[in-house]
């Protein structure tokens, strides 16, 4: 011990060992760090990705936006130079804006046009892109709303009204300018779900050069909108002075409103009625409203009018189509597959799905249209008086959620009923029970209900209303006209889509003898909408860009079409 | 003095103690912040993975479904802001709107992983780019990271927003193009 505590030499030499592997294990440490360093992504260079990323898809976008604005938002969408300076416009306004922002990240970038076109193309104007699909809109101040509910007192010259705006087939005046209306979709029974009621702050004077009593109001019953941003003075006026003609009450926003879910109209729907000459409830409902129509006979359908014209809707009210020739009702079927919207009532409505089923029964598994019975009258099972409330369904609706439906096998209403009526443009109504009104009318199909058997019906059929008694109770009956000795839930409105079309089927005689039933019939409009409405348009094509981007790390430049 | 071995001894044996504290305390400080303001080696890759949670973050919230119309939760918070300034997490008018609806998301994905942000909105004008604090949480460390996202605003999506009108100036009056806005979100860890 002695030996080597005084042998200094060995400490030296072991402090200098020492010294080695603290060197060591610092160079390790280092060379680790630097390592790891090395390893770590850059995130400048990350940055970069993304934001070269961000401006492609951006620019993509915006170069699809602007084509659709060009086409929908000017005055003539026909007139390529108006489409044309307006895609322009918007392409300048974004490619300066992007420009500045990204200089101010300390990027440039440029967007270079190789090809563009502007030709006339017919477009199909799809349910999913322009129609029935709920889209929310904000409504600006000043823009135009038509009550539908207590706060209107011509409810069905409304429907007029609204078709002239959105006509252009006219050489002058209001119908000679497109001017997109828009509905929002309401939920018709005051139940818990809400909006049953909009709350809009609105004033009762439309004129843009005076103001009438300004204050919130309760809107209900589907009211219409015209965006102020579609229309200029004139057009306004127009919309005014037509308006008044037919005594219809016209509010104007005062301020901006916003909702969720409403629908856009922007082709009016052709109106025919079958037959010719259509029955005198037929003419009424039509004179009703002044919506323009086309009766048509066996010769017109059978020649093919449906589809050559072609007409959108076809309404046929209590006729018998068992008496109804063959090439009538392929003629039918084909056009409703195609994407037509078929509005039967009363005696329409079973025998259509029979001759249906008779005629063309092997297009589809089910039984006809939609696969219904009727019930009976003349028994006296159904009582008209008393048993033929329509009481519209939402989802709060009782037997909705509980019941099934007395097929086999049995059925739950919430799948065939869902999603109702609520928020349906089919059934837009105002009173607050959801009920409407019964008529005493002797009526071929007072009510219908479902084949029992559950294969037998469209699996795509929504009951939208149900016969009821006065308080909405639903009447369960056993009334068949093939009395099966089950007793079902009596129906009064049903819509099934068959292929690309709708059919809509509404039990009773005379609707403008039922209390808010009169307007179901014109409810088909924005439903319409939903076949493919060819609409002949000035379209941004074969947009061919370069862009670059250059933020001094990371150069980029890229070509690519872009499909409008 | 060349046979005093001892006090050779111990000269090196206090380069060695002071080599050696000099490397600890270098090493401290390189690997660990000393202030949450200060920058060090391990922020490198903190500062990786805090880019990535920001834009992961910003994509989300910017997500649309492809062929839907509705706005991406971001848009519909940018265009229903007021253009005032979060007070911490306060909410702001319209109280439960979707702008405090994605406040409450960046705070419950970056605040409460003890991320801090700051998410300022800057946007055209016809003086050049201005900016707004939308929710302020201080002055950012000198290692914080900023992430972005641009989204462009039409007419239709600020038609309701009166307040944020005055602030946000609609750039083309012409066409339904209104403004493009960029979201940029400043992310540090304390």
């Amino acid at each position: 011990m002695e030996d080597v505590i005084k042998n200094d030499k060995g400490q030296i030499m072991l402090l200098t060992v020492f010294l080695i592997i603290i060197e060591v294990v610092s160079f390790t440490a280092i060379l680790n760090n630097m390592i790891l360093t090395a390893n770590i992504p850059i995130t400048g260079l990350d940055d970069s990705k993304h934001q070269m990323r961000e401006f492609r898809l951006m620019t993509e976008s915006e170069m699809q936006k602007a084509a659709y604005y060009a086409t929908t938002y000017v005055e003539d969408p026909e007139n390529v130079t108006q489409v044309q300076n307006y895609f322009t416009n918007y392409v300048n306004s974004y490619n300066n804006s992007v420009m500045k922002l990204y200089a101010a990240r300390g990027a440039s970038v440029e967007i270079i046009f190789n090809n563009i076109s502007f030709n006339k193309t017919t477009t199909n104007l799809t349910v999913n892109m322009y129609h029935v699909e709920w889209k929310n809109h904000t409504f600006n101040i000043n823009s135009l709303i038509i009550p539908m509910d207590e706060n209107q007192t011509q409810i069905m010259k409304v429907f007029g009204l609204v078709y002239k705006i959105v006509d252009d087939n006219g050489t002058s005046g209001l119908n000679s300018t497109r001017i997109p209306v828009w509905n929002i979709l309401q939920n018709p029974v005051n139940s818990t779900v809400p909006d049953f009621y909009s709350t809009i702050y609105t004033d009762d004077n439309a004129s843009s050069t005076a103001t009438g009593a300004v204050m919130n109001r309760s809107y209900s019953g589907g009211p219409f909108l015209i965006d102020i941003d579609d229309i200029d003075e004139t057009k306004r006026q127009m919309i005014l002075a037509e308006a008044a003609n037919k005594s219809i009450i016209i509010h104007k926003l005062a301020s901006p409103f916003y909702y969720e879910k409403a629908v856009q109209m922007v082709v009016p729907p052709k109106v025919a009625v079958y037959p010719d000459p259509p029955p005198s409830e037929m003419s009424g409902y039509y004179k009703d409203s002044e919506v323009p129509y086309t009766a048509l006979d066996d010769t017109d359908i059978e020649n093919g009018a449906l589809k050559l014209t072609p007409f959108d809707i076809l309404t046929i009210p209590h006729e018998d189509m068992d008496h109804a020739p063959k090439e009538v009702i392929t003629s039918i079927v084909s056009w409703v597959a195609d994407g037509g919207v078929l509005h039967a009532q009363c005696a329409g409505t079973d025998t259509m799905d029979d001759a249906v089923e008779k005629w063309a029964g092997s297009a589809e598994p089910w039984y006809g249209f939609i696969g219904i019975n009727r019930s009976e009258n003349h028994t006296g099972k159904i009582q008209l008086r008393t048993m033929t409330y329509i009481k519209l369904v939402d989802k709060n609706t009782p037997f909705n959620s509980t019941l099934t439906y007395n097929m086999s096998p049995p059925a739950s209403l919430a799948g065939i009923a869902d999603p109702g009526a609520a928020y349906s443009p089919l059934a837009q109504s105002y009173n607050i029970s959801g009920i409407l009104g019964n008529h005493s009318a002797q009526s071929t199909t007072p009510a219908f209900s479902l084949r029992s058997n559950g294969s037998q019906v469209n699996p795509r059929a929504n009951i939208l209303g149900y016969a009821a008694y006065v308080d909405g109770t639903p009447v369960y009956l056993d009334a068949d006209i093939h009395s099966d000795h089950r007793s079902d839930l009596q129906l009064m409105y049903i819509e099934a889509q068959y292929e690309n079309g709708l059919v809509t089927y509404l039990a009773g005689h005379n609707q403008s003898g039922r209390i808010g039933g009169e307007r179901l019939i014109f409810e088909t409009f924005f439903a319409a909408s939903m076949r493919l409405s060819p609409v002949t348009v000035v379209a941004a094509k074969n947009i061919n860009i370069t862009i670059k981007y250059n933020d001094g790390k990371v150069r980029y430049e890229d070509t690519f079409l872009i499909n409008t | 003095m060349i046979r005093n071995e001892k006090a050779q001894l111990y000269t090196i044996e206090a380069i060695a103690c002071a080599l050696l504290l000099v490397l600890v305390v270098i090493f401290v400080i390189k690997a660990a912040p000393m202030t949450p303001n200060s920058s060090s080696s391990s922020h490198q890759q903190i500062e990786v993975q805090l880019t990535s949670q920001g834009y992961d973050l910003l994509t989300v919230l910017d997500y649309v479904p492809e062929g839907s119309t509705d706005l991406s939760q971001l848009k519909q918070a940018i265009a229903s802001w007021n253009g005032m300034e979060f007070s911490g997490q306060a909410a702001v008018s319209p109280y439960g709107g979707p702008t405090n609806v994605t406040a409450n998301d960046f705070k419950e994905a970056l605040g409460d992983a003890g991320i801090v942000y700051n998410l300022e909105v800057f946007f055209n004008t016809s003086a050049g780019i201005s900016s707004r604090p939308m929710l302020w949480n201080g002055k950012p460390s000198d290692n914080a990271v900023i992430v972005s996202k641009s989204i462009v605003l039409n007419d239709e999506d600020m038609a309701i927003n009166t307040d944020l009108k005055s602030i946000i100036p609609d750039i083309d009056l012409g066409t339904k193009f209104y403004n493009i806005v960029e979201v940029k979100l400043t992310l540090w860890r304390m």
